[in-house]
C-alpha cells in the first residue's frame, strides 16, 4: 500500500535531516528517484504546468517533488505503486503552492480578447486544452480540478486516485463527480460567455452598418 | 405539503440519476443501477442531456491525454543538483537513466507498471496478477488464443517495401504485454517500389494482393499507388473476411495486375496505355479520346462493365473544374474517364496511380475484392481531392469525382460512401458505380461515415471541416464524433471523441461487436489514441464507460479483422511496437512486438 498521507504530511513538515529513517539508503533512494524520474518526469511536469499553467513554476515544483520523493524514499512500500505515490507528492506540492502564492487566475469571460499580450503560461495551456475548457477547469475548486486531470488525463485508477489525493477511494469517487458537475456548470457559464459575446459583436456591426 | 414533498422526491430521483452518470464514468455501475440509470435517461430528456454532457466532456478531456508538454531540457541536471544538497552519502554515478546494477525488483517492477499503464489496458482492472507484484517479478506464462496473424508493411535499407507477417498464437495473460513471447516477424513479401516511407498497406479480402499506398512523406513528398502480389499463402492462414460469393471469379482470380507486361519495361511507359505521363506534367489529364485500356497480356484485364470507368457527366461529382486542367479531373464534355497517370508495372508491382498525395486514412478494397478506391490530390498541391476506384484487372485507377473536395469515406452494398464540402457544409453520398448517380445520405453535418456490418449503426464526424495542405484537403475540425443510428439522425448520439480533432478513424470488427476508434489532436504522423468498445448487437449502442481498450497511445491506421485488434505505438527507444490484442467477451490479451521505427500495420 501507499504511505499513509498523513505520515507523509508528517515527514514533509520536518526539517529534511530528520525526515530520513535508520534503514534509508541514500544510494538506493538516488536511484530509485533517477529511475523515477526518467519514467515520470513527463507526466508530472505536465500535470503541475496543468495545475499551475506556468511552466517555469511547474519546473520548478516538478523538481521539488521529486527531491521530496528522494525524501520518503523509505515511506514507499510497494514500488508498484511508485507512480501514484509520486503523484501523491506532485499533488501535495501543488496545493501547498496554490495555498503560498494563491495563484488562482480568473481570466476574464473573454480574456484571450481583452488581453492583447496574453502571457506565455497561457500561450502554453491554450495551445494544449481548448480555451473554453481551460477557462472552466479553472474555474472549479483546487481538488476538483486535480481530481479530474488526473483521472481523465492522467489515467489515474480509482485507487490510484484515491492515494494521489490522498483521500479514500469512495471519498475520491465523490470528488471526482462533484467535478464533473462543477465542469458541466462553468462550461455552460464559459460557452454562454462566447454566445454573449458574439451576440455583441454581431450588434456593434450591426450597428455600424 | 405533499406537493412540496414531491417535487423534492423528484428532484432526489433527477440528482441521483446524474450522480450515476457521473460514476459510470469511472467505474462500472451494479447492474440493478444502470438499469435504473438507463429507464430515467430514457425517459428525462434533461438528465440524458446532462450524462451526454459528460461524456462529451470526459472525451474532450482526454483528447489532450497524450499531448504531453515537454519539460525544459536541464530539468534532470537542476534536480540532481538538488540531490545533491541533500547531504553526503550517497555515491555519485554518471550514465544513463538505466545503469547496470539496479536493484532487478523495483526496477522491473516499475518498468511493467509504466508500459501496462501507458498502454492503458487497464482501465477499472487491477494492474497486475498477484504472482508479478512481488519478489523478482516472474514473466508471466503466455496464454493460448485463436491463431491469427498480423502483417506489417515497411521499407528496408535497400529501398524495397517488404510485407512482415506474424501469426499468432499465443498471448499474454491480460494486463500484460510483454511476457517472453518472440517478437520475430517472417518477411512474405517484397517488392521494389521506389518512394517514400510513409507506407500504408491494405489486403485484398482474397489476400492474394496488396495495395501499397506511399503517402509522400510529408510536405512536397510524391507519392503513388501500388498493386503487389502478396507470396504463397501462409501454412496456417489466418481466419479472413468473407469474400462475397457473388463476386466474379475474374474479380479475384490471381494476381493478374501483378505480372509485369514484358512489353512495357518499368521505366517505359507504354505510349498507348490511357493515361501517358507526361515528365512535365506529373499528374497529366488523361487522354478522353483514349478511355483506359488494360494491359493486354493480363489475362484479368477485360474492364469489369459495372466498373466505374464512366461517370455520369451530368452528376455534380463529374463536373470539371475548369480552373484546375493539371489535376485528375478529366473533361466530361468529352470521355468521363478521369485517371491519374499511370506507369506500366515496375518490377513486380502495377503502379495504378503516379505523382499524387493520398488523402486521408481511408482506403478500402470493396466487399467482394473486385474494386478498390481511395482518395488522392495531384502532388502539385493545385487541387483537393477526388475519389479514385481501381478495378482489379485495370491498369489504372480512375477517379469517380472530380469536384476536388470529396473524400472516399467506404463501401455500402457495392456503392460509395463519398464526403465532401459543399458551400462549406460537409455532406456525404451515395455514389454508385454503375452509373455515376448520387443519393443524399443523412441529415445536417455527416461527414466520413463509417457503417457498421449490419447497416443500422455508424459512427461520423458532427462537426465542421476545414481545409489543410495549403487549403486543399478538407480535415475536421470542431465538432463531435458521433456513434448513433443509421441513416444519420440526430436521435441519442453517443459521443465517441468532441473538440478539435486532426484526424480520426473508425473501424467495425466484421461481426459488429466491437469497434475500433482512433483520434488525434496532432500533426500527422503524431501518436493518438486508440479505444476498442463493446457495441451491443441489439441496440447498436457502444459501452463507452467500460472500453475494452482505453485510449492507447496509437499511430494512424490501426487493423481490426480477424478477431483480432492491431496498431503501432511508440517505443521507449524511439522505434515502434505493434501492439496485438484479441478480446473474449471482457477479457483482453495482449501482445507487444519489436520492430523497427515506421512501421505500418497491414489492414
Amino acid at each position: 500500500m501507499v504511505a499513509d498521507p498523513f505520515e507523509l504530511e508528517r515527514r514533509r513538515l520536518l526539517p529534511v535531516g530528520l525526515t530520513v529513517s535508520a534503514g534509508w539508503d541514500r544510494d538506493e533512494a538516488y536511484r530509485f528517484v533517477e529511475e523515477l524520474f526518467a519514467k515520470h518526469q513527463h507526466e508530472i511536469y505536465a500535470y503541475l504546468l496543468r495545475m499551475l499553467r506556468d511552466p517555469e513554476l511547474a519546473a520548478d515544483l516538478t523538481q521539488d517533488a521529486f527531491v521530496k520523493a528522494y525524501r520518503a524514499y523509505d515511506s514507499l512500500q510497494k514500488p508498484e505503486n511508485a507512480r501514484a505515490w509520486l503523484y501523491q507528492i506532485a499533488h501535495r506540492v501543488a496545493l501547498d503552492d496554490l495555498r503560498r502564492r494563491k495563484i488562482v487566475r480568473f481570466i476574464p469571460l473573454v480574456g484571450e480578447t481583452r488581453n492583447a499580450t496574453p502571457s506565455a503560461e497561457h500561450l502554453v495551456m491554450d495551445a494544449r486544452l481548448s480555451g473554453d475548457l481551460q477557462r472552466a477547469l479553472e474555474r472549479i475548486p483546487e481538488r476538483q480540478r486535480a481530481a479530474l486531470l488526473l483521472a481523465e488525463l492522467h489515467d489515474l485508477s480509482g485507487l490510484e486516485l484515491a492515494s494521489a489525493l490522498g483521500v479514500s477511494h469512495v471519498a475520491a469517487r465523490a470528488l471526482l463527480t462533484r467535478a464533473r458537475e462543477s465542469l458541466r456548470q462553468a462550461l455552460a457559464v464559459e460557452r454562454q460567455a462566447i454566445a454573449d459575446q458574439e451576440a455583441a459583436a454581431e450588434r456593434r456591426r450591426e450597428t455600424r452598418s | 405539503m405533499s406537493g412540496r414533498l414531491a417535487r423534492g422526491a423528484g428532484a432526489a430521483v433527477h440528482d441521483r440519476a446524474r450522480d450515476l452518470a457521473a460514476t459510470r464514468l469511472d467505474e462500472p455501475l451494479p447492474a440493478a443501477d444502470l438499469a435504473w440509470l438507463e429507464d430515467h435517461l430514457a425517459a428525462c430528456a434533461d438528465c440524458a442531456a446532462v450524462a451526454a454532457e459528460y461524456d462529451e466532456q470526459r472525451l474532450s478531456l482526454r483528447a489532450f491525454r497524450l499531448d504531453l508538454p515537454e519539460p525544459p531540457r536541464d530539468l534532470w541536471a537542476r534536480t540532481a543538483a538538488a540531490l545533491d544538497a541533500e547531504g553526503p552519502g550517497r555515491s555519485r554515478r554518471f550514465g544513463g537513466w538505466f545503469p547496470k546494477g539496479l536493484p532487478l525488483a523495483p526496477v522491473a517492477g516499475l518498468m511493467v507498471v509504466a508500459i501496462a499503464v501507458s498502454v492503458g489496458l487497464l482501465n477499472g482492472r487491477s494492474l497486475f496478477p498477484d504472482s508479478t507484484i512481488n519478489g523478482d517479478v516472474p514473466m508471466p506464462t503466455p496464454i493460448d488464443v485463436a491463431a491469427t496473424e498480423v502483417q506489417v508493411l515497411t521499407r528496408s535499407e535497400d529501398g524495397t517495401v517488404r510485407v512482415l507477417t506474424r501469426h499468432v498464437d499465443q498471448m499474454c495473460p491480460t494486463g500484460v504485454d510483454t511476457c517472453g513471447i518472440s517478437s520475430t516477424f517472417d518477411v512474405t513479401t517484397t517488392a521494389s517500389i521506389s518512394g517514400s516511407a510513409d507506407l500504408d498497406g491494405i489486403i485484398s479480402p482474397t489476400q492474394d494482393r496488396m495495395v501499397v499506398l506511399d503517402r509522400g512523406g510529408g510536405v512536397g513528398g510524391v507519392g503513388g499507388v501500388y498493386v503487389v502480389t502478396m507470396d504463397a499463402p501462409s501454412p496456417t492462414p489466418a481466419p479472413t473476411a468473407t469474400p462475397d460469393p457473388s463476386a466474379s471469379p475474374d474479380a479475384v482470380s490471381p494476381a493478374p495486375t501483378t505480372t509485369p507486361d514484358p512489353s512495357a519495361p518499368a521505366a517505359t511507359p507504354d505510349p498507348s496505355a490511357p493515361a501517358t505521363p507526361d515528365p512535365s506534367a506529373p499528374t497529366t489529364t488523361p487522354d478522353p479520346s483514349a478511355p483506359a485500356t488494360p494491359d493486354p497480356s493480363a489475362p484479368a484485364a477485360t474492364p469489369d462493365p459495372s466498373a466505374p470507368a464512366t461517370p455520369d457527366p451530368s452528376a455534380p461529382a463529374a463536373t470539371p473544374d475548369p480552373a484546375a486542367s493539371p489535376g485528375p479531373t478529366p473533361d466530361p464534355a468529352a470521355e468521363p474517364t478521369p485517371s491519374i497517370a499511370v506507369s506500366p508495372a515496375p518490377d513486380g508491382a502495377l503502379e495504378i496511380a503516379r505523382d499524387v498525395i493520398v488523402v486521408g486514412g481511408i482506403a478500402a478494397y470493396s466487399l467482394d475484392g473486385s474494386h478498390f478506391a481511395f482518395s488522392a490530390r495531384p502532388a502539385d498541391g493545385s487541387v483537393g481531392p477526388d475519389v479514385f476506384v481501381w478495378t482489379v484487372g485495370d491498369a489504372e485507377a480512375r477517379a469517380v469525382t472530380s469536384d476536388h473536395v470529396s473524400v472516399f469515406a467506404g463501401w455500402l452494398d457495392g456503392r460509395l460512401l463519398v464526403s465532401r464540402v459543399a458551400d462549406g457544409n460537409p455532406e456525404t453520398v451515395l455514389l454508385d458505380l454503375a452509373d455515376g448517380s448520387e443519393s443524399a445520405l443523412g441529415e445536417g453535418r455527416t461527414w466520413r461515415p463509417a457503417i457498421g456490418p449490419d447497416g443500422r449503426t455508424a459512427a461520423w464526424w458532427d462537426g465542421s471541416v476545414t481545409f489543410a495542405d495549403g487549403g486543399v484537403t478538407p480535415v475536421p475540425d470542431m465538432g463531435r464524433l458521433v456513434l448513433a443510428g443509421w441513416p444519420a439522425s440526430d436521435a441519442n448520439p453517443q459521443v465517441l471523441a468532441a473538440g478539435r480533432l486532426t484526424d480520426w478513424d473508425v473501424n467495425w470488427a466484421a461481426d459488429g461487436t466491437v469497434l475500433g476508434v482512433w483520434t488525434t489532436t496532432g500533426k500527422p504522423g503524431k501518436v493518438g489514441s486508440l479505444s476498442l468498445y463493446a457495441v451491443d448487437p441489439d441496440s447498436g449502442r457502444a459501452d463507452l464507460g467500460n472500453p475494452l481498450i482505453d485510449a492507447a497511445p496509437a499511430f494512424d491506421g490501426f487493423s481490426l479483422r480477424s478477431g483480432r485488434l492491431a496498431w503501432t505505438a511508440p517505443a521507449d527507444d524511439g522505434g515502434t511496437t505493434v501492439q496485438v490484442a484479441v478480446w473474449s467477451g471482457r477479457d483482453v490479451n495482449q501482445l507487444e512486438l519489436q520492430t523497427e521505427q515506421g512501421v505500418k500495420v497491414v489492414r
